[in-house]
């Protein structure tokens, strides 16, 4: 009797206890932190519409007169156009690129034994260690030697090989199922006809996943392209965006076109997280 | 079993293959489409090196640190030469401030890819010259065919070294103070006669600002030209060595008395509201501040003439110019600044000829008279002043008269040739900060300018150290 | 050995398989790291021209310089600031959306876009948003709390600017780490939480933290590695260092005395340093959290 009664305000008490921290306090706290760390960006879209003397109006938020003519000002006369479609091809190159190299070192990392494996595949794995910062002045003398200063060839070539890349798709090659690997030995399959029939084919989640991430992580890439990109009209956007910062009016900062230029450097890598976030998602392992 | 494994799963190779093929080809498309891409844009710098191009066009690179208006303007002068020469195009390219400029011609000397022409910074002079990498102007330019004497001596003189002419002067600019007129009438000031000295700037800035006129009184971007301006006008060397052009320098004059005072002056005024700090560097803030009506008076280029007029008539105000402030009583001069224009050594005959033809055309009258006028660094040489008297043109702007008048006004010396050192961009790094930092902690200006010294010293004698 | 390992025999082809890989890796990341060790040995001059060996005092200049060493303490602030506010708010953030019943999908969408914000657009939206002059924030900070900003002369507020820009941009990749491993708590674990009557904090902080502890001191690891290096966008579309070296960190430093001042065998010392330093830390981050981790 006892026994029950306390089962029951135990229950009682528990859905009491449910109630905290209920489901209303929780949407207020997701709300409330989504709009603070949406706020920089929403403000930056309004202000995008001010004209000059608006913004330096500076309690202003209201939408401002100039509509969009700073997003297509900044598109043409500005050159971020140009900046844009650069970064773009940077971006396509390096992921396609990493994607395609880390593809065929992982077969041959899953489906092959030979002599050194373990070695070359640590050998992989401790460039983690290697950041950019810390290789960035030989990087670029190389990039002078090789006469690839100022190319696409030096805004990619450095980035095409990924031990994050090989690991994962390693990790990913490793489960699949062995029947279809048996199929393949019985077939006399060669290892890239293997690769487009089978392994691709099976690892979209993660390939889509692996693309996102590096194009994200390529678009966003500022150190590199600063350094080793002297001239304006091959420059990436992210740089692009400093160029902007002198854009002035009679000796006024055009704010209004900054932002245009922050939002339209954003929109990009936000439309691929968002088209793709489920792979993407399954790849950090947060299946829905 | 054996029976089910005999094949891949039919079902999935059939919904697969439409993928594959789409994959297979964003995969090979989009490579070839990029490796293509990088083939143009790679192999564009290589095959502009000494050669002639498709067209019997030879192509000189000038490399170059002009943006906005005056990048505009750059572009005009490089388009109408191509338009009237039939064997030379000159291809401009920004490459950003003139340190960033000064880092891509460097690192391109070093990759052995240094373009034709560069426009190098004034303070770079000393680097350029130890880089090896540029062959002296008197030497490259046919003395026949350009009248070194027709150049004024300050601009001459600033870019000579062991009497030979380095460089090529071409946007040569002194600083200058701005004022608005309008306010300096709601305050009671004379708006026909602007403070020349340090005190008189403080004097009307207490006036302004306790007027409720304007924010501060004035503003100035935190640069080292400036200080590096003051000692010039004191009559005093920033440098040993004689200012640097006699060997490198290794001693930099900030235990002096005029360094005290400048210093002292300059941070005074901020701690007590006169002065509004735009920023190192901050040419564009400064400018708007004073554009906006913070304060009243800006201290800034000649090459702001221009959009500074502009901007005042926006703003709806009368400018105003004067002569740069002096730190005493005594007006010694200014020193040039801007920047001048160097030739690659080792260029062939062809590339050599074409960039010559450029130079020349460049440094004609009408060319230096259209490059003043759009910008406001002034004419270099006494024929391009002549052209624009001869049309009138002081009379009318009579705010692009400011700085040549005060050209003509100073005094030749050691301290208004203007020093030089290899490493000047670290020492005037230490200066800006150096500074920010007495503005914001509580060393004293002394103190401050003694840590400076020792600093700016080492870093002068590890550039000897470094040239081995 | 698996089925997988024998799949194909030739040792050839794998090496052809590997060939892009470890031509890259050896032309674009051993070399050059060998080269910065080497280079940090000599001064140079200029793109190496002139170079000169001179042993281990390209190190001690550096050791003994106070700028350095103030850069060496304020980057160990900045990522200290910046590992713990990331994983605070990124914990508070994934916690709530891992509690949360309905519209999660679309709650997990805004909270992670800023995993897509690229470091520089963060820098030059809050360069605005917040500049002394004409910010917004600016704006409502000195009228409703009496702030002054003015960050472009004060030291500190320049540091703080820039750390929470760093902490925007950041969050986003934490919360999908965390709400992963959230997500892999087992819910027989909950509902004897809930059973027990354990509140709410309670359960978060003595529950799912230790249980999310692998994540959590990866997470800690890629935060460092990002406040030391992924820091320097901000740095330079901002403050580019300032006022009085109040934001030079180490990586600006070193772009600095690279590409700025031309000191190659100075700036390679810098990097050997910074290697040590990050992988030191890692070490110790690691080491540390084997002994408290539980798995």
């Amino acid at each position: 009797m006892a026994a029950e009664t306390r089962r029951e305000a135990v229950s009682d008490a528990s859905s009491a206890t449910r109630l905290l921290p209920d489901q209303l306090s929780v949407h207020v706290g997701l709300v409330v932190s989504i709009l603070l760390m949406a706020s920089p960006l929403l403000l930056a879209i309004v202000m995008s519409t001010q004209t000059v003397p608006e913004i330096y109006d500076i309690g202003d938020i209201t939408p401002g007169s100039d509509g969009l003519t700073n997003y297509v000002s900044v598109l043409t006369t500005y050159d971020m156009l140009t900046y844009m479609v650069n970064s773009l091809v940077m971006s396509v190159v390096v992921t396609v690129g990493k994607i395609a190299v880390s593809l065929l070192a992982a077969v041959a990392l899953v489906f092959y034994d030979f002599r050194f494996k373990n070695g070359v595949f640590f050998l992989i794995l401790f460039t983690l260690m290697f950041p950019v910062p810390v290789r960035i002045v030989p990087l670029y003398e190389l990039m002078a030697t090789l006469g690839w200063s100022n190319t696409l060839l030096a805004l990619t070539g450095p980035y095409l090989a990924s031990a994050t890349a090989v690991f994962l798709l390693r990790q990913h090659f490793m489960s699949i199922p062995e029947s279809l690997v048996e199929a393949a030995k019985v077939d006399g399959v060669g290892p890239l006809e293997f690769l487009w029939r089978v392994l691709v084919p099976m690892s979209r989640g993660m390939i889509t996943g692996l693309g996102v991430i590096t194009f994200i992580y390529s678009w966003n890439q500022y150190l590199w392209p600063l350094i080793v990109v002297s001239d304006q009209n091959k420059q990436v956007v992210q740089v692009g965006m400093k160029y902007l910062q002198s854009v002035g009016n009679a000796g006024q900062t055009d704010w209004g076109l900054i932002m245009a230029g922050a939002v339209l450097t954003l929109l990009p890598p936000l439309a691929v997280l968002i088209a793709f976030r489920n792979p993407l998602l399954e790849t950090f392992g947060l299946a829905e | 079993m054996s029976q089910v494994v005999v094949r891949y799963p039919s079902v999935v190779v059939l919904d697969q293959s439409l993928t594959d093929r789409r994959q297979v080809l964003k995969t090979t498309g989009l490579a070839a489409a990029g490796l293509t891409t990088a083939g143009c844009l790679g192999t564009g710098s290589d095959s502009a090196n000494n050669q002639a191009g498709s067209s019997g066009q030879t192509t000189i690179r000038w490399w170059h640190a002009m943006g906005g208006n005056l990048g505009e303007t750059v572009e005009a002068l490089a388009s109408d030469f191509n338009d009237q020469s039939d064997t030379v195009t000159v291809e401009t390219s920004y490459k950003g401030s003139y340190t960033e400029t000064l880092n891509a011609v460097t690192s391109a000397i070093g990759a052995g890819e240094a373009p034709e022409l560069a426009q190098i910074v004034d303070l770079g002079s000393r680097l350029a010259i130890d880089s090896g990498a540029f062959v002296p102007m008197e030497e490259a330019l046919p003395s026949d065919r350009i009248d070194w004497s027709d150049f004024q001596d300050p601009v001459i003189d600033y870019y000579s070294f062991d009497d030979t002419v380095y460089s090529l002067p071409f946007n040569s600019s002194n600083p200058i103070f701005y004022y608005n007129k309008d306010m300096f009438e709601e305050a009671g000031l004379d708006p026909e006669s602007p403070p020349e000295t340090l005190e008189e700037i403080r004097a009307a800035s207490e006036t302004v600002v306790s007027d409720g006129i304007a924010e501060q009184g004035i503003t100035f971007a935190n640069v080292a030209w400036f200080p590096e301006q003051w000692f010039a006008e004191a009559g005093e060397p920033l440098v040993n060595e004689r200012n640097g052009r006699a060997d490198d320098p290794t001693e930099i004059n900030l235990d002096t008395d005029v360094a005290n005072r400048i210093f002292s002056w300059w941070s005074d005024m901020h701690d007590d509201g006169l002065y509004n700090h735009a920023g190192v560097g901050a040419w564009g803030a400064a400018q708007q501040a004073f554009l906006n009506g913070k304060t009243a008076m800006w201290i800034s280029s000649t090459a702001g003439v221009a959009s500074a007029t502009a901007g005042a008539e926006e703003n709806g105000f009368e400018l105003g110019t004067g002569y740069y402030p002096t730190p005493g009583q005594t007006r010694t001069g200014v020193v040039i600044g801007g920047a001048s224009l160097w030739m690659t050594r080792g260029l062939s005959e062809a590339k050599k000829q074409a960039l010559t033809d450029f130079l020349l055309w460049l440094s004609e009258a009408e060319q230096q008279a259209f490059w003043h006028r759009n910008t406001g660094y002034f004419p270099i040489s006494d024929s391009a002043v002549q052209l624009l008297e001869d049309e009138g043109w002081f009379d009318e702007n009579p705010n692009f008269q400011t700085a040549f008048d005060q050209l003509s006004e100073t005094e030749s010396s050691v301290a208004t040739k203007g020093w030089q050192a290899g490493p000047a961009t670290e020492v005037r790094t230490l200066m800006q900060d150096g500074y920010v930092s007495m503005i914001n902690s509580d060393v004293t200006v002394e103190e401050k300018l003694t840590s400076m010294k020792s600093e700016a010293d080492t870093v002068l004698q590890d550039y000897i150290d470094s040239k081995g | 050995m698996s089925a997988h390992e024998t799949a194909f025999d030739s040792s050839l082809g794998a090496y052809l398989l590997l060939l892009p890989t470890l031509a890259a890796i050896g032309a674009f990341l051993y070399y050059p790291s060998l080269q910065t060790l080497r280079l940090s040995v000599y001064k140079t001059f200029l793109f190496g021209q002139n170079t000169r060996f001179v042993g281990l005092e390209n190190f001690t200049s550096l050791l003994t310089s106070n700028t350095y060493l103030a850069s060496v303490g304020l980057t160990f602030a900045f990522a200290a600031l910046v590992v713990v506010s990331t994983l605070a708010v990124g914990l508070l953030v994934a916690f709530l959306l891992y509690e949360v019943t309905d519209g999660k999908a679309a709650y997990l969408i805004a909270a992670i876009w800023p995993y897509a914000l690229p470091t520089a657009v963060a820098g030059t939206v809050l360069l605005f948003l917040a500049h002394p002059s004409v910010g917004i924030y600016t704006f409502y900070l000195e009228s409703w709390f009496g702030v002054e900003v003015d960050w472009f002369t004060v030291g500190w507020q320049a540091f703080l600017v820039v750390a929470i820009a760093a902490v925007w941009k950041q969050v986003g990749y934490n919360v999908i780490f965390m709400l992963a491993a959230l997500n892999n708590v087992p819910e027989s674990l909950n509902e004897a939480c809930e059973l027990d009557g354990v509140g709410t904090w309670r359960r978060l902080l003595r529950v799912y933290v230790p249980l999310m502890s692998p994540t959590l001191v990866f997470l800690v690891v890629i935060n460092t590695i990002y406040a030391f290096f992924g820091s320097f966008a901000l740095i330079d579309l901002m403050t580019q260092g300032g006022p009085t070296n109040a934001t030079n960190l180490l990586i600006y430093q070193l772009y600095r005395d690279a590409f700025q001042f031309n000191n190659l065998g100075l700036a390679s010392a810098e990097s050997v340093i910074l290697f040590l330093i990050v992988g030191g830390l890692t070490y110790v981050q690691l080491r540390v959290s084997d002994r408290y981790a539980h798995y």
